[in-house]
């Protein structure tokens, strides 16, 4: 959001796994900024690369991953070339810290919470026991878990508990990016809702970013200023969350909005995108949401389409489509006269 | 519809787990049960779709499981057609099952690595003893739109993907013609994609067959294309019955507000406050004869200690809440007709001495 340096940059990175059928590619071309203080959402269907991209970002790339081309620069530095040990030292938990998905089993069950904290601590900084436990309790005050309970086991919380005390680790060493891999996805909707209401506040400080990866695009328009859609290894289409909202340029992006319910709209028609995403092996050289589109011609099938700013926009919106135009039109031509459209549901009556 | 029996009556079922420690039972100790479902009363009609919402914890999968037969209640009844199934014989709940199938809510672990489409869709075929497999598969795969049949009927389900497994849960739920379908969250293991794609199918195929279905979800967004009406379960008792349009527009028990207010909503201009509602849910264990809300209530009274009647507060929401009612008239108004509370919303004759709020 400010002009100075942005915290993360992805550029036309390809990550791909060894696998027996050969090298998959989970991730291919992508490239996406993060400016500092920024919420981030990362927003695509199971398979499009979300998580493999969460976990390069901390280091935790399976065995079988390699990240095959592309610069991930962070504060300005190149990291796609750290070590483990690289990772641990300069970047892990106070730099670039994770939620994972509130799955229940994320910490420790036979530890104490503020014993996880503390060895958190000792590994990598140099504060006491007594600063690590204070700054740990001041972190249950901002999370809303009453301070005495940091001595309490995992066992002892619920769910929504358990992931606003992961939100207080995540936030323990001052980190400046916190990845969070489907944060409330386990969760129930009331929650969800405390836990997003914390992450709000963190927003408001301003002094940590964070990517948001998530399969629900409600939870980005609601909480992030910015946003990229992926699908199947590319960025379909990215910008701030007003501009891909008011004006989607992808048809994927258009097609995954129309998708979504909306309980404000019970009646309204819910979109189906036909098939599934495909897996990638070896080097993608064409549009990956081409079986899927409507709106495909032959070009699409031949390469990919580069990630390019759109012209009809003056603020940073940058669209992978060659139809972009044409599709853009087409589908909203449709949408005024519903008689027409051809993939939609009738909802009940 | 009111005047018809109802294929599936629930009536004060209830179902308590006892959970009685060795030690307990060596010191003679009584422990509370936990109170999983608590008195639900809830008709389903022919060709009905009635929905059960709630958080985890509120005993929507206990409900499925006592419909299903697997667990026995504790208390009230369940009526099929009118018969009790608790003087259900051998052959009688054979027959049961056979009309009331379940599809469950992930694709990806209900059905068998090791079959093939085919070996699923004829074990219940065998298992009933019912003839014309080939013929019975065949159509039931084209009914759920995987088509062509013969495309599908030889895959096992890693050849398939998340919607084509629902697909195949859903044709093993029909192939045996049945009149009640029982739906577990049936599309939230899928992609919002492929979401939409069983939606249609479910309502659809509801609308050809003239089935009956109890859905149960969390997720409120998407009942509204399937759900004529829906329950709203908090810790083992509904607490609002309402049409599902109307509540989620205008939602009664202060429990269904904080659930519907706590949606998120894909429109980053509206905006949306975060929930007021603190704290989770407790356990359904000893917690007195009150509102179950009632720790978590914005809109908590002194009166909310004592058991809310259900009230019919506006002729289309049924709602248990004493916000709704007059408390002078409480120990002579009778409750709420116990044939309308079960479902039919007909004539409204008893709503004279409520009080709306608003």
């Amino acid at each position: 959001m400010s002009e100075s340096e942005p915290i993360l940059e992805l550029e036309d990175v390809t990550i791909q796994y060894r696998t027996e059928g050969g090298m998959l590619t989970a991730v291919s071309d992508a490239s996406f900024t993060i400016g500092q203080g920024e919420y981030f959402g990362l927003v695509g269907e199971s398979g499009c690369g979300k998580s493999t991209i969460a976990k390069t970002l901390i280091g935790a790339l399976d065995d079988n991953g390699i990240i095959e081309s592309g610069k991930i620069r962070y504060k300005g530095e190149e990291i796609q070339d750290y070590t483990e040990a690289d990772f641990n030292e300069e970047l892990r938990w106070k730099e670039i810290s994770m939620i994972p998905q509130g799955s229940m089993n994320n910490l420790d069950p036979i530890e104490k919470i503020s014993d996880q904290a503390i060895e958190i601590a000792q590994v990598h900084t140099d504060m006491t026991k007594s600063e690590a436990l204070e700054r740990f309790e001041e972190l249950f005050d901002v999370v809303g878990i009453q301070k005495s309970r940091i001595d309490d086991y995992p066992h002892q919380f619920s769910g929504g508990m358990e992931q606003r005390a992961i939100i207080a680790l995540a936030l323990f060493l001052n980190p400046s990016l916190i990845i969070a891999d489907e944060p409330t996805t386990a969760l129930d909707v009331i929650m969800q809702d405390q836990v997003f209401k914390y992450l709000d506040e963190i927003r408001e400080e301003g002094e940590a970013s964070m990517v948001l990866i998530t399969h629900d695009i409600s939870l980005v328009f609601e909480s992030c200023d910015d946003i990229a859609i992926m699908h199947s290894g590319q960025v379909a289409e990215t910008g701030e969350i007003e501009t891909i909202y008011d004006n989607p340029r992808h048809p994927y992006s258009f097609m995954l909005q129309g998708a979504f319910p909306d309980h404000r709209y019970p009646d309204r028609d819910l979109e189906i995108i036909e098939g599934h995403p495909p897996e990638n092996m070896g080097e993608v050289n064409r549009c990956t949401f081409v079986d899927r589109c409507p709106y495909a011609v032959e070009e699409c099938s031949e390469a990919a389409p580069e990630l390019e700013q759109h012209e009809g926009s003056d603020v940073e919106h940058r669209v992978a489509c060659f139809r972009s135009e044409d599709a853009h039109e087409e589908h909203y031509q449709n949408k005024e006269m519903p008689e027409s459209g051809t993939a939609e549901v009738e909802g009940d009556d | 519809m009111t005047e018809n029996e109802p294929v599936l009556r629930l009536e004060k079922l209830q179902k308590y787990f006892q959970e009685e420690s060795f030690k307990d039972r060596l010191l003679g100790r009584e422990t509370e049960p936990v109170k999983a479902v608590d008195e639900v009363t809830i008709d389903l009609h022919e060709n009905e779709s009635i929905g059960v919402i709630g958080e985890s914890g509120c005993g929507k999968t206990t409900l499925l499981r006592t419909l299903m037969g697997l667990y026995e209640p504790t208390g009230g009844e369940m009526y099929y057609n009118g018969e009790p199934t608790s003087e259900f014989s051998r052959s009688e709940w054979q027959e049961y099952r056979r009309n009331v199938q379940i599809i469950f809510q992930d694709p990806f672990n209900s059905l068998d690595p090791k079959f093939t489409v085919r070996d699923t869709l004829k074990e219940p075929l065998q298992v009933h003893g019912l003839d014309n497999h080939d013929e019975r598969i065949h159509d039931v795969l084209e009914e759920v739109q995987l088509n062509p049949p013969e495309q599908y009927i030889d895959r096992f389900p890693k050849q398939l993907s998340g919607g084509e497994k629902q697909r195949v849960s859903v044709a093993r739920a029909l192939i045996l013609e049945p009149e009640v379908i029982l739906a577990d969250e049936p599309v939230s293991m899928l992609d919002v994609s492929t979401q939409a794609s069983i939606l249609t199918l479910l309502s659809d195929l509801m609308e050809e067959r003239g089935l009956s279905m109890f859905y149960i979800s969390h997720d409120l967004s998407t009942v509204s294309y399937i759900c004529d009406e829906i329950n709203v379960m908090y810790l083992g008792r509904v607490v609002e019955r309402s049409p599902t349009k109307k509540v989620l527009k205008d939602p009664k028990h202060p429990y269904s507000k904080a659930l519907i207010d706590a949606i998120p909503v894909p429109d980053p201009h509206y905006d949306r406050e975060r929930t007021k509602i603190e704290g989770a849910a407790l356990d359904p264990v000893d917690l007195g004869s009150g509102c179950r809300f009632r720790d978590r209530c914005p809109d908590r009274m002194d009166i909310c200690e004592k058991k809310p009647r259900f009230v019919d507060v506006d002729g289309e929401s049924i709602a248990s809440c004493h916000l709704y009612y007059d408390h002078e008239s409480d120990d002579t108004a009778a409750d709420i007709d116990e044939q309308r509370l079960a479902g039919g919303r007909g004539s409204s004759t008893e709503a004279a001495d409520q009080v709306g709020d608003d």
